[in-house]
């Protein structure tokens, strides 16, 4: 694993999956484990699509809205 | 890879002394739990602490501060859970909060929660702890899941190697908890059995630097003074070679003679290739892995995730949605449809006083029973939006059409909030905080609205439903499509007068696939169609008796053309009498804004008829061009009140509310304008 | 299965004819043959040099034949549901293509769990 190329590589095309890293540079799941925190030493942080439900806490109609109880839940989308 | 162990650790000569505490006292000691994120951190904080927890916020930050406490045998335990982290710097709010705690040493252990699966991950932390001197114990939890999925984790490498105390957990079943009960106990309250510590070995140059870094530092008092904690076991230099001095600000002098005794640059990629190989051997040494190697996901990701055939199958994902609610709501529609015409014809024989019948049957029956049809529509799409976004599809949706935001000058996750925005435009401009560049987000802020949101759905439904019944879910599709290229385009016009963004790289990590419960589909469908039901016995109840008011007055129904509602959709018939739009439909226009359901509600009132015949009634009206041009300034044109609210409270000024109103409404006709002129070539 | 080619070139030649039959009778099915037949055609680019690139597009190729036919099952079902019998026309292409699907699915699956524990097998070995 030459962790000087993969950076370049990331930094020239901006935005990669883990699975783009892991096909380009045919490292195994636990190499690409292993690299996980090395990105972000380097700068680069790794951010996860899961989260579609935002966050009632920063919504400016915090005080008025009646579907907070449903936070959990991803209430106002 | 393997060298790390011969390079490894040695052990202090002398046995250091670490705690001074007197078993049997019940004093509160503090111990601390850190990991990477989703490890099972907070469900082992949750089993140690029981109900004694309470929730606050680190000092300074949002951060949630989780502190609990547990008595186990003679000792009372104060438990504090840190953020989740994968490495301990500054690159992030969490990262500092946990940093700045383990830096201050106000505890006596650190728990390092790791999880099985994922122990690669941790093993980062892991020896970042041991190079600032923390006395640690190691819990690999999830040890039962890593079994069945054939992972044997061998922990006795890292106990020989590091020296420290390892122990199996599984915060599902409990396996391991007693064990780690007992050593927390041992290891906390060891006052005069002195631990051995680890002291890490590095290679000659990284222990020259190290030590040059030390002496030379000690010739500049304000390092001794701001960095106390730093200096400590020697973590500065470490921290320094690792992270850079972005947010340690160390002197210039200093980093000047520094330059010139070594290479930085070339000093900094060994430390990382040996901590790199380092780990790879612990690796090796205590994980066996019995299962598979390749993941499913990784095969369907390959193909899922191409820039081409991903759109495409993105397209078919949306294609298929869309089909299936035209096709399985049609007849429940109906029913229901029915079951209104049916309700307001009864309704208008019992109801003998004129303006009451009128308000009830034409108003109230018609107005918000015309929306109501599109209840089973509305609850079958947000099913199949449901499906696709709990099996984990929309995310890679997401991050494909991104990559095409990018040369719309959107650096990223802009395409998480459009979809958003398909729910609800508010929360979709709230997600945009996560972009870092304001003058980007701005111009993002701007475009959402385009985004065309679940309430524009009735709409939609009622006219596809007139004019393109054949081709319903084409047409939808349509929609669909122009409202992402339309958000993207707009916001690469916008920042053509605001600004250029800053591009970040960044590596997104995709979720699992799995397949979801009816049970969430059903919970999933609820809060959002729910919320539709609300709307119509609230704001378009209201909007639909003032509508009825404003036609049933001044004559008092006998004239609905010289009425006040008239009069309002008169005032625009210049402008969209070459479209084919009459008063009737710039009224619906007008009340929309409050709420964009409205539109069908004062439709079905002001064409005075139930919803059965207003197909009818708009097909006698509007040709199938004017209808699409219509379709399309529903998509664009001002955002709800709700909206325009959210704007002004994200952008602090009144400014950009007021900018949107007319920005949407200018860009909303024009593309009327092209629609009704493109349409009247091919319909 | 070992002969991956024949798999994808069966997938993207089956896909095709059924995309011409249906073009007379449904849109949506035209695209979605459509769609299969150029996954499974994606599948023969050598540029690849992924070792499961050919088992994933026929992976996916047949997931997208298995969902069609599930869209077509519910259109049925809800069609029994909704009590409008004399609507039920199954497109047996959609079917036949479905049923297909599923044995290459399963097939391709199994062969790859099986060549795993080969490897693994001549690694401890």
């Amino acid at each position: 694993m030459n962790l000087e190329q993969i950076k370049e590589y990331i930094k020239e095309n901006k935005e990669l999956s883990l699975l783009d890293i892991k096909e380009k540079f045919n490292l195994s799941e636990s190499e690409i484990k292993v690299l996980k925190p090395f990105l972000i030493t380097f700068g680069i942080p790794l951010k996860t699509v899961n989260e579609i439900h935002s966050i009632c806490e920063e919504c400016p109609l915090n005080n008025s809205c009646k579907k907070k109880s449903e936070k959990d839940l991803g209430c106002c989308n | 890879m393997n060298k790390g162990h011969d390079q490894s650790q040695d052990h202090e000569s002398s046995n250091t002394n670490v705690l001074t505490l007197d078993t049997g006292q019940n004093q509160n000691i503090e111990i601390s739990i850190i990991g990477n994120p989703n490890v099972g951190k907070t469900s082992l904080f949750n089993i140690l602490t029981g109900a004694k927890q309470y929730v606050a916020n680190w000092p300074g930050v949002t951060v949630e501060k989780k502190v609990g406490t547990f008595k186990y045998k003679d000792a009372t335990f104060k438990l504090v859970d840190l953020p989740g982290v994968y490495t301990l710097s500054s690159k992030s709010e969490d990262e500092k909060v946990a940093k700045d705690y383990i830096i201050n040493k106000n505890y006596e252990i650190v728990i390092l929660v790791a999880d099985a699966l994922n122990l690669e991950s941790s093993m980062f932390l892991l020896l970042q702890l041991l190079e600032m001197n923390v006395n640690i114990i190691l819990a690999i939890n999830a040890i039962d899941e890593a079994k069945e999925k054939g992972r044997i984790i061998v922990p006795s490498p890292i106990i020989k190697t590091l020296n420290i105390p390892v122990v199996l957990t599984s915060a599902r079943t409990g396996e391991g908890i007693d064990e780690l009960l007992e050593v927390i106990y041992k290891y906390s309250l060891s006052k005069t059995k002195s631990r051995v510590k680890t002291r890490i070995k590095y290679p000659p140059n990284i222990d020259k630097f190290i030590q040059s870094f030390m002496e030379l530092a000690s010739n500049y008092p304000e390092i001794k003074i701001n960095y106390s904690n730093y200096l400590e076991n020697n973590w500065l230099p470490v921290y320094f070679l690792e992270f850079g001095n972005e947010d340690l600000n160390l002197p210039k002098s200093f980093l000047k003679e520094l330059e010139t005794l070594f290479d930085l640059d070339n000093l900094r990629a060994e430390y990382t290739k040996w901590k790199l190989d380092f780990i790879s051997y612990l690796v090796s040494s205590s994980i066996i892995n019995e299962g598979i190697d390749w993941s499913l996901r990784d095969i369907l990701d390959h193909v899922l995730t191409h820039k081409v055939l991903g759109i495409l199958i993105y397209i078919f994902a949306m294609f298929a949605v869309f089909s299936l609610t035209f096709n399985l709501a049609q007849p429940l529609s109906d029913l229901l449809e029915l079951a209104f015409t049916s309700a307001g014809n009864y309704l208008s024989k019992v109801i003998p006083i004129p303006w009451l019948n009128s308000l009830v049957v034409e108003g109230v029956i018609g107005g918000v029973g015309g929306v109501l049809v599109f209840i089973p529509q509305i609850f079958i799409l947000f099913f199949f939006l449901g499906f696709l976004e709990e099996s984990g599809y929309l995310p890679r949706a997401a991050f494909l059409v991104d990559r095409i935001a990018r040369s719309f000058g959107l650096s990223g996750r802009s395409f998480m909030s459009i979809i958003l925005g398909f729910g609800c435009n508010v929360p979709a401009i709230i997600s945009t905080k996560t972009i870092a560049n304001k003058k980007e987000r701005l111009a993002l802020i701007l475009s959402l609205p385009f985004a065309s949101c679940s309430a524009k759905l009735p709409v939609y439904i009622l006219l596809i439903g007139t004019f393109f019944s054949s081709n319903a879910a084409l047409v939808l599709l349509l929609i669909y499509l122009s409202s992402i290229v339309l958000v993207l385009v707009s916001s690469k016009f916008l920042q053509r007068f605001i600004t250029q963004s800053e591009d970040i790289p960044f590596i997104i990590e995709l979720p699992r696939f799995r397949m979801p419960t009816f049970k969430n589909l059903a919970i999933y469908t609820w809060n959002r169609g729910k919320h539709f039901l609300q709307k119509a016995g609230g704001i378009i109840l209201v909007a639909t008796i003032i509508i009825w008011a404003l036609s049933f007055f001044p004559n008092f129904g006998q004239d609905i053309n010289s009425s006040y509602a008239a009069g309002i959709g008169k005032v625009f018939e210049p402008l969209t009498k070459h479209l084919g739009w009459d008063w009737r439909i710039n009224t619906g226009l007008v009340f929309g804004i409050a709420a964009k359901e409205v539109v069908v509600s004062s439709y079905s009132t002001l064409f005075n008829v139930g919803e059965g015949s207003l197909s009818f009634a708009l097909q006698n009206v509007l040709t199938p061009a004017s209808a699409l041009a219509l379709i399309f300034f529903v998509l664009a044109y001002v955002p709800c009140f709700a909206t325009l609210a959210t704007i002004k409270s994200e952008t602090n000024s009144w400014k950009w509310p007021i900018f949107t109103l007319f920005y949407t409404t200018v860009i909303a006709y024009l593309i009327a304008n092209v629609v009704f002129f493109i349409g009247g070539i091919f319909i | 299965m070992k002969n991956k080619n024949i798999i994808l070139l069966i997938i993207s030649i089956l896909s095709l004819i059924f995309m011409i039959l249906n073009i007379s009778i449904n849109f949506f099915y035209v695209f979605a043959f459509l769609l299969i037949s150029i996954t499974a055609f994606y599948g023969f680019s050598g540029e690849n040099e992924v070792w499961y690139h050919k088992s994933a597009h026929i992976m996916v190729s047949s997931l997208l034949g298995i969902f069609t036919m599930a869209y077509e099952l519910l259109g049925i079902l809800f069609s029994l549901i909704s009590s409008e019998l004399s609507n039920i026309k199954p497109n047996i292409y959609v079917i036949i293509f479905g049923i297909i699907s599923i044995v290459i699915f399963i097939e391709e699956l199994n062969y790859l769990k099986k060549i795993e524990q080969e490897a693994k097998r001549k690694k401890s070995l």
